[in-house]
């Protein structure tokens, strides 16, 4: 909300600088910054006109002698003719600028008469049109003080507010006077407001119905006949500009300038318009329709309040004015109406049409419902100041006066606690006096009213905070201290992310945060859980909350290629949604930890080989078991989008897949190269985590007998169950099982391939002889030949 | 004595060859093979060990032993003297470049928030989360702000139907927890959160929140103060001052913003600040009467306070980020900055 100085100045004598006063005001609570004007100038003073001759060669140019501070004295040729001996002038200095620095004053001469700078005009220093002369200015400000100071001194300052939802009682002039008034430890000055009646009685033209007292709990009407609609003279159209809005005519003009005067949202009708001198206020009927005053048509729904004649809607309740019965040039009639709305009524009515308007701004903030008789016969005095007319005969009130304010008690004890401060009494009433909060005190208690205005004060804590905001909360002081004991407070929930990031880290990935909101179509690729839908997405893009977080890092992966990165591995820790109908919210949310590996890199002199899913497994592991997985297996699997997958399990526990992302899914990324990724289910593998408690397990006194066996083996049979047959009839002696050669050649047959596997043999009872060790190998080999065909060369 | 005699020979020579030894790696191996290797003269020497009467065993045993070890000092700083004066070994050139590494590394916005939360850790705060889709109760009703109520417009929210949102602060995790838990509460609770907002360099469809919580008996405005600007401190510098000044939150009253002395330029006044000398840094209050009633604790018998701040805005002004969306963009260069 935007205020001018001068207009507030009405309410409140200010002895606060403007920049005072948005310090205060913004420790107040109103956030407010003084609205900078930037001038299109530069390098003008304040100059004195010292000497005025006639240019011996130009009938139209006088040389002025013009003293621009620290006496410095300069001639300058001047062609306004308004210029004369002794004028405080605007001078633009040599080396000054004009039209935001479009034009540069140097020194010249004209007609032979040297020229240092310029007087200027208001048009030439863009403050106005006036081009009729130089500016003379009427001040007490030194010569030579820069003019722009002089504009800020003079003119009016604005501030801009950002008002906060509770305060609706200052979105008006009146409301940011009454904080002033609390940095000044003054009051404001009201209005006073003297009507002068005619004999017609305002019932005898109108008849006020209100359908429902709950949504409307008060609506005033006033008429004043035979006015002449006009422009605004020109103290109005300042005041209207000077808060940045429009003039149109003197009537709405008028009905604005009440409202931002005192807050309460003001309407005219044209009475002539009004069918059946009739006003009701109330709820559609069925398939009701309406037309407002910016000529949108809308449906009404059944929530949208409306004020009526007898036929028809004339305005949508504390939002906007219909179409049909809008002030124009030949009106005559007017009926002003001053009603208090409930705030929701209007908010849903605003908001379900999404129109806001500074009507429907103030009414969904609340109104002060003892304002209304106060603005109503303020906007009809100035009606027939400025437009003509007669004032009929009394206010057409229907409704409550006044809402009923319950009084709050307030205990200073419970105050000064609660705050960790320590006012006495008469600090606190004094407080109370500056808000306009009455009170009464009875024992330690006060019982406190709040003046109708502030709607939103309405419990002792509420008091609480008036008390700490006009004492200052930078006053109360810091203190620091826990009651209770801490095993009496819940504890952490979850421990092992940082672990995962930290160990990921530590292996080359790095992190990264991808966007939860994906594309229906990204939804689909690589999972077939359903997805959750927003019904307001910002775009079709950012449609769907993400069910899996492998869209998200092909697209970092995407942009990385796209930027010549070469080489590098990322990470992701994230939720992850599954549309399930049954849950209250639809979704089943869950954490996810993805990997990524891209390799794209020029060799290496030592023909280091690129990123493949062998060393991707490697990098698995190392962060699985360092996650606490004792018992990795993995098998191949088919997963959506891999061209191909294993899913890692740790003891039947599905930890995730890892696999090469295939050329379709990479298209649709427009990525070029191979993309190996992990997704993990972060839940999973928390549930193995936890139970890894570590007992110390006796290292072995006796030697390692390492033995090889070298096997031929069809192709398609898999290392995978190799191994896992190895393992399972080496019993628990067999320690360690390494594939050390694997060799494919025509010399081996059709379809074989050769095996070399190093077994290390240990037992924690006793040294292994060659008899023990020949017997296990023997066991091996057949089951090897027996299950896999494998032959052992 | 036999053993100590050979032993002693044995030495002697070593130390002679030892000394006329040329710069070459294979000498050096033929040395150590002929001496100390697997069928070197020590190793025949122990071999004979055998032979030794059962008396003088343990002291033969012992001689060797101390010719091996005296044998391979010797050989070993022999050795090391040869590469302290940095004679060529004939090892190749070791400034060949080493093998293809990669440094990973947490996010900015991970670290920001590991910086924060640490901070109120060590206070005595626990780390819960709440859900990212959650109810209307949860997220509005709950914390005093009923539907038609103008604080709603100060929050742009995305909605899955009717009734269910995507959370646009951490703060449903507040009454998750108050539900499911009786006072003391002392918790923070950081998470992801969405506003439905055009996506600008200053602004993203969402973004991450730390939020506080603190329940108990006699906790008061000033213990607010207390312990944000105590967090203020250790998050940005002992110098740091703290300044509030009141606003409105629904779940709070009173309610606060607190700002922080610009530690860019020492309330100079510069861009970052705007020339104001403080930076808005997070949002505050005393939990509101409204919301104790929402989970059924007596609002007579405790009181608390709560705070919530932006993890992208403290990490922007903290590392200088300018544009919000790189946070999210996964460009391996601007990650690469924060290993």
């Amino acid at each position: 909300m935007n205020t001018s100085l001068n207009w507030l100045k009405d309410y409140i004598e200010i002895t606060q600088s403007p920049l005072e006063l948005e310090k205060g005001l913004t420790a107040l609570g109103l956030e407010c910054i003084i609205q900078k004007q930037k001038y299109p100038f530069s390098n003008v003073v304040i100059g004195f006109v010292e000497e005025k001759k006639q240019h011996s060669n130009a009938d139209k140019l006088s040389v002025c002698n013009v003293n621009i501070g620290n006496d410095e004295v300069v001639q300058i040729v001047c062609g306004a003719p308004n210029v004369r001996k002794g004028l405080k002038v605007p001078v633009i200095k040599v080396g000054g600028t004009l039209d935001f620095g479009a034009f540069k004053i140097k020194k010249t001469k004209l007609r032979s008469e040297d020229s240092h700078g310029m007087i200027c005009s208001e048009k030439e220093l863009g403050l106005g049109d006036s081009h009729d002369g130089i500016m003379e200015l009427n001040t007490e400000l030194p010569i030579g003080t820069d003019f722009i100071s002089y504009l800020q001194t003079s003119n009016d300052v604005n501030f801009d507010f950002e008002l906060t939802p509770n305060r609706g009682d200052c979105f008006s002039h009146i409301g940011v006077a009454r904080e002033i008034a609390i940095l000044e430890k003054s009051q404001i000055s009201e209005r006073e407001i003297n009507i002068n009646e005619s004999n017609i009685n305002t019932k005898d033209l109108i008849n006020v119905t209100i359908e429902n007292e709950d949504a409307c709990p008060r609506y005033a009407t006033r008429i004043v006949r035979n006015v002449k609609v006009e422009p605004s003279p020109d103290w109005l159209v300042n005041r209207i500009q000077s808060i940045g809005l429009k003039s149109i005519n003197n009537i709405v003009d008028l009905a604005n300038y009440v409202m931002m005067d005192c807050g309460h949202p003001m309407h005219a009708f044209d009475l002539d318009k009004i069918t059946g001198n009739k006003i009701i206020v109330r709820f559609p009927k069925q398939n009701e329709k309406m037309q407002l005053l910016d000529e949108s048509e809308i449906e009404l729904k059944e929530h949208h309040l409306l004020i009526c004649d007898q036929e028809k809607p004339i305005a949508l309740a504390g939002v906007m004015g219909g179409f049909d019965s809008g002030i124009n040039e030949n009106s005559t009639d007017i009926l002003i109406e001053c009603a208090y709305f409930d705030p929701k009524v209007v908010r849903k009515s605003a908001k379900s049409l999404d129109i806001s308007t500074d009507a429907s701004k103030r009414f969904e903030r609340d109104t002060d419902i003892e304002r209304i008789e106060f603005a109503i016969n303020h906007l009809a005095l100035l009606i027939e100041e400025l437009a003509g007319g007669e004032i009929t005969k009394g206010i057409i009130d229907v409704g409550i006066k006044s809402k009923i304010i319950p009084p709050i008690s307030f205990s200073s004890r419970k105050c000064n606690r609660f705050l960790g401060i320590n006012l006495k009494n008469n600090e606190i009433e004094e407080i109370f006096d500056l808000l306009n909060i009455s009170y009464k005190k009875e024992d330690d208690i006060y019982l406190c009213v709040v003046p109708s205005y502030r709607n939103d004060l309405e419990r002792e804590v509420d008091l609480f905070e008036e008390v700490a905001r006009v004492f200052g909360y930078d006053n109360i002081p810091e203190e620091f201290s826990f009651t209770s004991n801490y095993n009496t407070f819940i504890k952490d929930e979850q421990l092992s992310f940082n672990k995962l990031r930290d160990i990921s880290a530590s292996n080359g990935f790095l992190e990264h945060y991808s966007n939860s909101l994906i594309s229906e179509q990204l939804c689909q690729l690589f999972s077939k859980q359903p997805s959750i839908q927003l019904s307001n997405p910002l775009s079709q893009e950012m449609a769907y909350l993400r069910n899996s977080l492998i869209p998200g890092l092909l697209n970092a992966v995407s942009i990385n290629e796209r930027r010549q990165q070469s080489r590098f591995k990322l990470l992701e820790i994230g939720q992850i949604h599954k549309k399930v109908e049954a849950k209250e919210t639809t979704s089943v949310e869950s954490s996810a930890f993805g990997l990524v590996w891209y390799d794209n890199a020029n060799p290496h002199w030592r023909q280091i080989p690129q990123f493949d899913i062998y060393q991707a497994k490697k990098d698995v592991f190392i962060i699985l078991k360092k996650m606490g997985c004792k018992n990795l297996k993995v098998k191949e699997t088919e997963a959506l989008g891999f061209e191909y997958a294993l899913e890692i399990k740790n003891k039947k526990i599905r930890i995730g897949i890892i696999g090469l992302i295939s050329k379709k899914m990479l298209n649709q990324f427009n990525i070029n190269n191979d993309v190996i990724i992990f997704d993990g289910d972060l839940q999973k593998l928390s549930s193995v985590s936890e139970k890894n408690i570590h007992r110390y397990k006796a290292i072995s006194q006796f030697p390692i007998v390492t033995r090889d066996i070298a096997l031929l083996v069809n192709l398609n049979i898999s290392t995978g169950k190799l191994t896992s047959t190895i393992k399972q009839f080496g019993g628990d002696i067999l320690t360690t099982v390494k594939l050390f050669d694997l060799y494919e050649g025509k010399e081996l047959g059709h379809n074989k391939k050769s095996m070399g596997y190093s077994l290390k043999f240990q037992s924690n009872e006793q040294t292994l002889n060659d008899k023990i060790i020949d017997k296990t190998i023997q066991k091996i080999i057949s089951a090897l030949e027996n299950e896999h065909g494998a032959i052992q060369r | 004595m036999h053993i100590a005699v050979r032993a002693e020979e044995i030495r002697e020579q070593f130390l002679q060859e030892l000394e006329g030894l040329p710069h070459d790696a294979h000498q050096i191996k033929l040395l150590k093979d002929k001496y100390l290797g697997r069928k070197g003269l020590v190793a025949d020497l122990f071999s004979t060990l055998k032979d030794v009467p059962v008396k003088d065993k343990p002291n033969a045993g012992k001689i060797l032993n101390e010719l091996r070890q005296s044998l391979s000092i010797k050989f070993e700083s022999y050795i090391k003297t040869l590469d302290s004066n940095g004679e060529n070994m004939n090892h190749g050139d070791l400034t060949l470049p080493e093998d293809p590494y990669l440094i990973g590394g947490i996010h900015p916005l991970t670290h920001t928030l590991n910086e924060i939360n640490s901070i109120f850790i060590k206070l005595g705060f626990s780390t819960v989360y709440g859900p990212e889709v959650d109810t209307d109760f949860f997220n509005f009703e709950a914390l005093n702000i009923p539907k038609h109520h103008p604080a709603r417009d100060m929050q742009d929210t995305f909605y899955v139907k009717d009734g269910v949102v995507l959370r646009t602060h951490t703060s449903n995790t507040q009454i998750h927890t108050m539900l499911k838990n009786d006072p003391p509460i002392k918790i923070i609770a950081p998470g992801r959160v969405f506003r439905n907002e055009d996506i600008s360099v200053r602004s993203y469809c969402l973004f991450h929140q730390v939020e506080g919580l603190y329940i108990d008996k006699n906790v008061s405005f000033a213990d607010l103060k207390g312990v944000l600007s105590h967090f203020a401190r250790e998050m940005f510098g002992q110098n740091v001052k703290t300044r509030f000044r009141p606003s409105y939150f629904p779940f709070t009253e009173p309610s606060a913003e607190m700002d922080m002395s610009c530690f860019f330029c020492d309330q100079k006044g510069c861009n970052i600040c705007k020339y104001e000398g403080w930076l808005e840094i997070l949002g505050c209050g005393m939990v509101d009467p409204e919301v104790f009633k929402s989970v059924d604790y007596n609002p007579e018998n405790w009181s608390g306070y709560a705070f919530g701040m932006g993890i992208e805005r403290i990490a922007m002004l903290k590392y200088g980020v300018k544009d919000i969306r790189l946070f999210y963009e996964g460009d391996t260069r601007f990650l690469g900055q924060f290993v």
